[in-house]
């Protein structure tokens, strides 16, 4: 018992001072950003990364140093990450807005229906860990209701607890399936960002096919299927088609 | 008058003796040129002709002709007199075809007679061919100057012409000079470019004065003396990085070799007379065409560290200055403010300068003056940017001082200069002009001058794990079977600690009149046996017992005063309170009271009973 104590207390204090060196990189790469050394800026932002950290504001400025720099499909790269993680932070839809206003193709994405809208901004308003986090209080909330109606004697409080804790328990079964719904979702690298300047997109995994369109770099594709070498990708305007999976980074 | 008719008789004599002149029609042109060469073909009639008519030119451009003169000549000589007239007609021509080509001949009237002029072979030799040198016949009679072939130099540099550079590796915008120069050891009487060099990549600043007479010095190579011309000098700045070319320089001149008492062979040791017109001796015009060779010029890029983000392009010496007329004024009135660059480089190269100006000052378009001057190290100068600005709203503004890059290419470094800045107060206007702005809807919206992107986030910034989900974890899961696990065991511990703990209470309570009725029966049992003193044990025993269990009073606790409290909290009528006190009253008085105890101990075990029951009745 007093070994796992000691392991506890050796791991806390190993976090910490792992946390207090990121935390000074990450201030060594904000300052160099600032005086304009935006590769070593980004050499101190990916140390952080490729300790297996993940974070979106690290992401952030990591798209805005390659932004900078003026490598367009690195920072929208890195900007898309940070959505992932962060869907609502106007900060990354103001970035990604400016830097794919600069980039040589303009797709045009197929207009969402106004609920399908509302639905997104209302899935995307917390976290996979915050919407569980969500799901393990409704459910807590709902146990409570229905112990209180399982001990009550007086029927008035009975009720009304029996149907506030189905209520609660519907709620819990929703940001349950929610949750689900992100965790597959955050799993799943489905989109990736075109790193050659000019690609044309193939009928077929074949390079002989025929060429149906032609995409720049930093153009954002959702990967449907893989054969070989060869993604078969859709693009936001509903285009369709094969390239090689060299010629682009998976978000 | 015997004079007259001597003078008469001599005049009619000399006319006459004109009339008895020959006539002859000669055509004269070089037998040899190269393709390409300009030189003249000339046709003398001595004696005033009419209706000229020249001939077809084949394997010839016809530059200019025919172009006519006439002289007239009168000599005395020993009291006789010889007058004698010619009529030329001159042709420049340029050969075109190379081979043997004939001159057909021209035909011309005179004294309505026609003439004809014999026709001319001409040889045009390549351009390449320098193994013979053109020679010309000499373009004017007046001069009497014989017309002899004779052999050029065999020397080729007795001129040439010699392109140089200062710096064949400049930096890009770097100042390189390229200068012409003429060696020559002969006499040249002109010259013509003919084709300038074209500067692909370059920018070009031609710095020779045209209106000076060329400089002229004395060189020595390989011993030999030449008079160096300097024909032209062009600064160049180069525009792009990598190799580049100056293409030649073509120039046409006429070298004039004299020749002394027909000493033909060995002339150079007398050409030492340069550009002077000969006055003695045979004169012989060499027409050449000269050409500078290609210079390869291989252009350095700008270095690219600590380049300077508003570097844009300008290369030398330079310095900026800034000047503003007023810094107090009223609204809509004019500023003018302007910048000057001067020093030594591509000044007339810069565009734009990066001045900022308040958002709310109305600019307009620089006026740009150059004062540039071209010296022979190059080309040095001013540029001016005059800025009108008209402040539109009242308020403190700032200029910021201009700051000013350019590459040092001595100390080969960026160096950037900066003005002053100024603060300008600009007052509210007063009567007419301030209406102007306040006309209409004053309102404007807010400009965006610029867009960026949002700046980075600062610390403390959240760190997470790689795939680290807390849903679908352990603890997840162990989170939604605990709160399940804790109510299980919280439903059950309570209901049993209710059992245990309700037992009692709620047994005494719900058997409290039970155990009254059966501590009653007894006592009507002690009633009949007439034991009075077991008979009130057993009453008192019922009353405070039924009030003990009943409202869960401990016994020890039980008196007059908390029963009476616990009934007034349970909502029991006063009377009935009042009532049960005085059983109980009655109860302890008759119990030591002497007297019918038989009739007493049935009335008290009446009232009991009853007050029992109404106690029933009243807390149902």
């Amino acid at each position: 018992m007093r070994k796992k104590i000691s392991i506890v207390v050796f791991l806390f204090f190993y976090i910490g001072l792992f946390a207090s060196e990121n935390d000074s990189l990450i201030n060594n790469a904000n300052k160099q950003y600032s005086e304009g050394l935006y590769t070593k800026a980004i050499e101190n932002y990916q140390k952080v990364i490729d300790k297996g950290y993940t974070s979106s504001e690290l992401f952030f400025n990591l798209g805005n140093s390659y932004f900078k720099m003026n490598d367009l499909p690195s920072s929208i790269l890195y900007y898309e990450r940070a959505r992932r993680l962060a869907p609502n932070d106007d900060d990354i839809q103001f970035n990604l807005k400016i830097v794919n206003s600069r980039i040589p193709d303009k797709i045009e994405k197929v207009p969402e229906l106004f609920f399908k809208q509302w639905w997104n901004s209302f899935y995307n308003m917390f976290s996979v860990n915050n919407w569980a986090k969500i799901t393990i209080l409704m459910f807590v909330i709902s146990l409570v209701f229905i112990g209180v109606f399982v001990l009550s004697k007086q029927r008035r409080i009975k009720i009304i607890n029996f149907w506030l804790g189905i209520l609660f328990f519907l709620v819990f079964v929703f940001s349950f399936s929610l949750s689900y719904q992100k965790y597959i979702y955050s799993q799943k690298h489905h989109e990736a960002i075109v790193f050659t300047s000019t690609i044309t997109i193939k009928s077929s995994p074949n390079i002989n096919s025929v060429d149906l369109f032609v995409i720049h770099e930093g153009s954002k594709l959702i990967i449907t299927d893989k054969v070989d070498d060869w993604f078969e990708i859709r693009i936001a305007n509903g285009g369709v088609g094969w390239l090689l999976q060299s010629s682009v980074k998976i978000i | 008058m015997k004079r007259f008719f001597k003078i008469l008789i001599i005049l009619i004599i000399s006319v006459s003796s004109v009339n008895a002149q020959e006539v002859k029609f000669t055509a004269s042109a070089p037998k040899t040129v190269r393709v390409g060469e300009q030189f003249q073909l000339v046709y003398t009639l001595n004696g005033r002709g009419s209706n000229f008519r020249g001939p077809r030119f084949e394997g010839f451009q016809n530059l200019s002709g025919p172009n006519s003169s006439s002289s007239s000549n009168v000599q005395i000589i020993n009291g006789s007199m010889t007058r004698s007239v010619s009529n030329t007609y001159t042709y420049y021509l340029r050969a075109t075809k190379e081979g043997e080509n004939t001159i057909p001949p021209a035909t011309i009237y005179y004294d309505k007679k026609k003439y004809e002029s014999e026709s001319l072979k001409v040889k045009v030799i390549s351009k390449g061919s320098t193994s013979r040198q053109t020679q010309q016949k000499s373009s004017s009679k007046q001069k009497n100057i014989k017309n002899r072939q004779i052999q050029s130099p065999r020397n080729e540099k007795e001129v040439f012409l010699e392109a140089t550079v200062d710096n064949t590796n400049p930096y890009m915008g770097e100042q390189i000079i390229v200068s012409y120069r003429l060696f020559t050891k002969v006499a040249i009487s002109s010259m013509s470019i003919n084709k300038l060099s074209s500067f692909g990549g370059f920018w070009s600043k031609n710095i020779t004065d045209e209106n000076q007479r060329l400089s002229q010095t004395t060189e020595h190579i390989n011993g030999e003396e030449y008079v160096v011309a300097e024909i032209r000098k062009i600064a160049l700045y180069p525009q792009m990085t990598g190799d580049l070319v100056i293409e030649p320089m073509e120039l046409e001149c006429i070298a004039q070799i004299r020749q002394q008492n027909n000493s033909q062979r060995n002339s150079r040791s007398f050409f030492d007379d340069f550009f002077n017109s000969p006055f003695g001796g045979n004169v012989y015009n060499v027409n050449k065409s000269l050409k500078s060779e290609p210079l390869k010029i291989k252009v350095k890029p700008l270095p690219l560290k600590n380049k300077p983000s508003e570097f844009n392009g300008a290369v030398g010496k330079l310095t900026v200055r800034s000047k503003i007329d007023k810094t107090e004024l009223k609204v809509n009135d004019a500023i003018n403010f302007s910048v000057t660059i001067s020093g030594k480089g591509n000044i007339e190269l810069i565009d734009e300068l990066n001045v900022l100006f308040p958002p709310d000052f109305e600019v307009y378009d620089p006026k740009i003056t150059n004062n540039i001057k071209t010296t022979n190290t190059g080309v040095s100068g001013s540029r001016k940017f005059e800025y009108l600005l008209i402040p539109r709203n009242s308020g403190q503004f700032v200029i910021e001082g201009v700051e000013f890059t350019y590459f040092d290419v001595l100390e080969k470094k960026y160096k950037t200069s900066r003005t002053s800045k100024y603060t300008i107060n600009v007052e509210k206007g007063s009567g007419v002009a301030s209406n102007i702005s306040y006309s209409g809807v004053a309102q404007e919206d807010i400009r965006y001058i610029g867009t960026d992107i949002m700046h980075i986030k600062k610390l403390p910034i959240k760190l997470l794990k790689i795939d680290n989900y807390f849903f679908g974890s352990t603890a997840f899961y162990l989170l939604l079977i605990i709160p399940v696990l804790l109510l299980i065991i919280f439903v059950f511990v309570w209901k049993n600690l209710k059992k245990k703990h309700g037992n009692i209470a709620l047994m005494r309570h719900n058997n409290a009149t039970k155990v009254a009725k059966r501590n009653l029966k007894k006592a009507s049992s002690f009633l009949k046996e007439n034991n009075k003193k077991e008979f009130y044990i057993e009453i008192s025993q019922a009353l405070w017992g039924y009030l003990s269990d009943k409202f869960q009073i401990p016994r020890a606790d039980i008196s007059m005063n908390s029963v009476n409290e616990a009934l007034t909290k349970r909502n029991v009528k006063p009377e009935i309170i009042e009532k049960f006190i005085e059983t109980l009253n009655n109860c302890e008085f008759a119990r030591f009271a002497p007297g019918d105890a038989t009739s007493m101990m049935e009335v008290i075990y009446n009232e009991a009973l009853e007050i029992i029951s109404r106690i029933e009745r009243e807390l149902r």
